[in-house]
């Protein structure tokens, strides 16, 4: 190995057993995926092309790789996150699908970022990152690739927040398009995914009755919507606190209590922030809330609750129980925080089941087939998937679900286009 | 079949007299024994004394480890019991890393 350049790096290649049967069982999760990758092995799509790709290394992502690598690609991956490695993944994406892996659970940072060049180092026309990774290092130490690259992925809202950055400023190297943005995603990922997990982590940690609380909501975007919904279906009353007038509206026009987080912080029994902002629930708004009020996060990690804040209001901290802090104010108040204020779906419960992150991958496969596709046209900006992607998702996961829609009559399709036009 | 006195497997493994007993009192090792209720050690069991300093140097473990190890396997409402304590600590610290890694995109 001195002289040749390793193929990959993974822990143990023993693990690869392991490894192949858990991302099996996945995969009997993620139907749509799976029904892409049946198409792509007929069509090769994407025969000829180099993907790097920098995602989180775990079943669901493999199960990716594997389509990936199925419509013809060559395919490398890297770890995104050191520590969410799952060593038996890595070892099997080398072992049973002969794909270059670079991750190792817990490798420090050092080794992190040599994967990262590893990746880079396979010289991709696509790339997949999940906090602009590889992007980052083509934009900087490898600028004289930029040209071989003919668009890349990124699934994150960071990401995409420093990628428009990058395209205001001209210096974007190549067009991007931004899954995270797609409508079968946010619908999945954010509304049922992480909607359902927050209940369930507020639940798993807590053992609280939702039915006849009063839980805040704070944010109606995606996640908010997904947690209201369902704290109300399990007989809640839900208050909702926004900053968008529109938004906000909708949450009222939607059958939610809206008010300000000043005067919802003096009745809320729950409080969950969801706004992906910092300093949601402050000191003044703790200073009002009742006895025994339970505060947990599911939005921007640990800064939407302003816990040093809560840290200098209490006289006493207690452990009340797994997951649950308890703070008495000098007023002989009892608050709650839950997980550290941490994104209680993943502190408490298990985030997202493979079904969720069948939705986002299946964006993730299609952009890529659409990238290599429209190639010659698209310029380097950060794009939103295309409607024709959502809606080939929507349609696919309606099938896989055995629901048959209607379609529209020749005569109806020509009426409904005479009003597009505008006569 | 061959088989090896204590000092023979020792002196084959790399191991000292000492070291292949306590190996034996610790429930890591069941050598046979002779009629006499010598010893008794067998190919199989050198090599695994051999593999045995090969792990050890290669992930740097202590002999209690190995028998912790062992009682993980042994013993699943001990492994569930530490797996959940474990749990939060592994969870948090991806999650830290993850935000600590946004931070850093959105101050660039």
């Amino acid at each position: 190995m001195a002289t040749t350049q390793k193929k990959y790096d993974v822990k143990d290649l023993a693990l690869a057993d392991e490894g192949r049967r858990r991302i099996a069982w996945a995969d009997r999760q993620m139907p749509v995926l799976t029904a892409i990758r049946e198409r792509f092995e007929k069509e090769q799509p994407l025969a000829g092309y180099r993907i790097a790709a920098c995602l989180h290394v775990t079943t669901e992502t493999a199960n990716l790789m594997r389509t990936l690598k199925d419509g013809g690609a060559d395919v490398v991956i890297c770890a995104s996150n050191p520590l969410s490695t799952q060593d038996d993944v890595a070892a099997a994406l080398v072992e049973e699908w002969g794909i270059g892996c670079y991750a190792i659970k817990g490798e420090d940072n050092d080794t992190y970022y040599q994967h990262i060049e590893a990746a880079v180092d396979h010289k991709p026309h696509l790339t997949m990152d999940d906090g602009a990774d590889v992007i980052g290092v083509l934009h900087s130490a490898r600028r004289e690739q930029l040209g071989d690259v003919i668009a890349g992925t990124e699934e994150t809202t960071t990401g995409v927040i420093r990628l428009k950055a990058l395209e205001a400023d001209g210096a974007l190297g190549f067009p991007i398009i931004a899954v995270n943005e797609a409508k079968t995603k946010h619908l999945f990922d954010n509304r049922y995914g992480t909607g359902q997990s927050t209940i369930d982590g507020i639940i798993r940690a807590t053992n609280v009755l939702l039915a006849g609380k009063r839980f805040v909501v704070s944010g109606y975007g995606w996640v908010g919507r997904g947690v209201a919904m369902r704290a109300k279906g399990m007989g809640a009353h839900v208050i909702v606190t926004e900053v968008d007038p529109m938004v906000a509206l909708e949450a009222v026009m939607d059958g939610f209590e809206v008010m300000t987080m000043e005067k919802a912080a003096e009745i809320g029994d729950i409080f969950c922030t969801a706004t992906g902002d910092k300093g949601v629930i402050a000191r003044a708004h703790m200073e009002r809330m009742k006895d025994g009020a339970i505060l947990a996060n599911t939005g921007h990690f640990n800064v939407e609750i302003e816990i040093p804040a809560l840290r200098q209001l209490a006289v006493e901290t207690r452990h009340a129980r797994e997951f649950v802090e308890e703070f008495t104010l000098a007023n002989g108040n009892r608050l709650y925080l839950l997980g550290d204020g941490r994104l209680i779906n993943l502190t408490a419960a298990e985030g997202h089941p493979a079904i969720v992150m069948d939705m986002s991958f299946a964006n993730q496969a299609l952009a890529a087939e659409y990238a290599v596709k429209n190639a010659a046209t698209l310029e380097r900006k950060v794009y939103p998937v295309p409607d024709d992607i959502d809606r080939e998702i929507a349609r696919l996961k309606l099938a896989t679900m055995g629901v048959t829609i209607d379609q529209l009559t020749e005569e109806q399709a020509k009426y409904l286009a005479s009003w597009d036009e505008g006569t | 079949m061959t088989c090896y006195t204590v000092q023979e497997a020792a002196r084959r493994s790399g191991w000292s007299a000492r070291m292949l007993r306590y190996l034996e009192d610790q429930g890591l090792m069941r050598p046979k024994r002779t009629e006499a209720g010598y010893r008794m050690y067998e190919q199989r069991d050198v090599e695994r004394l051999e593999s045995l300093r090969r792990l050890r140097g290669l992930f740097r473990f202590g002999l209690d480890d190995l028998a912790f190890a062992l009682r993980l396997r042994r013993e699943p409402y001990l492994r569930a019991a530490l797996n959940a304590w474990l749990e939060p600590v592994v969870e948090e610290a991806w999650l830290d890393w993850e935000q600590e890694k946004h931070q850093r995109l959105l101050a660039a």
